[in-house]
């Protein structure tokens, strides 16, 4: 990115005053943080993102197009795939500075390699464990453990499935200690927050830790 | 002796990427989901018709999902376009590398959350 807009978010004030020449006069600068909820197909992440946006949760469509080596080669017209998944985003405003944005990653596991674009940048992850069926958010603890992205694990407990405590999900899923494993209802508005709260609580002591290093 | 295949469904649809001239990355990697960007304050022309709707919506800044969501296109048209109106010095980007939030911004995030 160019220099006027290297400035870190601590110095946003500064930048208002000695302004770059192109910045429009109005200037309000707002940034904005990106939280990611991740988890296999139908654990909750829409759900969890609609209990604390101050939206209803927006729906983009991510267009994918196959990559041909030979676009132009008309006898591969019919292989082409065009293909679009939705993505649930939701907004928490801060203040007038600042904006949070939670992305609800898309489930399937065939759409995986739409994270890198989408988690690029993120500041943390909720990764959403459904008891029923641990295994399928194996491949988004993987994702998060491999980019070291900060994460915590919220557990959704649905209805009718047995509600195992937390320290045998942790086991089962093979949870480092240090990474927080928090109940979590995604329907729960209170539980959402507890767990919003415990992955930037987790973002912060990882933060400072480094900087006393 | 098989029906012909309908041909409706073609002729209403535009395949995203010919927005964008068959691009699918931004000039400019920085670009996010959720970078904020905000218009300039002096009068644009010649825009085309997409860019012309999106530096409509962004007098205040708005993410470019919300662009996006807004508009009904694509989140990776909504980036390429962008990426353009930014070269352009049309729109301007708010930095949001995560690696720059202090930790009083953690905090306030913190103390926000806790608030909802």
């Amino acid at each position: 990115m160019s220099a006027p807009f290297d400035s870190s978010v601590g110095a946003t004030q500064a930048t208002q005053s000695g302004a770059a020449p192109s910045a429009p006069s109005r200037a309000r600068r707002v940034t904005s943080v990106k939280l990611v909820v991740a988890g296999g197909f139908g654990v909750g992440k829409t759900t969890f993102v609609n209990s604390v946006s101050e939206i209803p949760p927006l729906k983009t469509e991510a267009a994918m197009t196959s990559e041909s080596k030979s676009v132009d080669d008309t006898t591969l017209i019919d292989q082409k795939v065009t293909t679009t998944v939705a993505m649930d985003f939701g907004r928490i405003t801060v203040d007038d500075q600042l904006v949070m944005y939670l992305f609800g990653t898309p489930g399937q596991e065939r759409f995986a390699f739409m994270w890198d674009d989408l988690c690029d940048g993120a500041l943390g992850a909720v990764v959403l464990a459904d008891t029923r069926r641990l295994a399928d958010c194996f491949i988004a603890l993987d994702y998060f453990e491999a980019r070291k992205t900060p994460f915590v694990v919220g557990v959704n407990h649905f209805g009718d499935a047995y509600h195992y405590p937390i320290p045998e999900v942790r086991e089962a899923l093979g949870i480092p200690d240090h990474v927080p494993v928090v109940d979590c209802d995604a329907r729960d508005r209170e539980m959402v927050k507890n767990a919003l709260i415990t992955l930037l609580q987790h973002v912060y002591e990882i933060r400072r830790a480094a900087m006393t290093r | 002796m098989t029906e012909r295949p309908p041909r409706a469904a073609a002729q209403d649809f535009v395949r995203p990427f010919v927005i964008t001239g068959g691009r699918t990355r931004a000039a400019d990697a920085s670009l996010k989901v959720e970078t904020m960007v905000q218009s300039v304050d002096r009068p644009l022309t010649n825009l085309s018709f997409e860019a012309a709707r999106i530096v409509d919506l962004c007098y205040e800044p708005i993410s470019i999902a919300e662009i996006a969501s807004e508009l009904g296109i694509p989140l990776g048209v909504a980036i390429v376009v962008v990426g353009d109106l930014v070269n352009e010095n049309c729109l301007e980007p708010s930095c949001n590398d995560p690696v720059e939030i202090e930790l009083s911004t953690l905090t306030r995030m913190i103390e926000r959350v806790r608030a909802l």
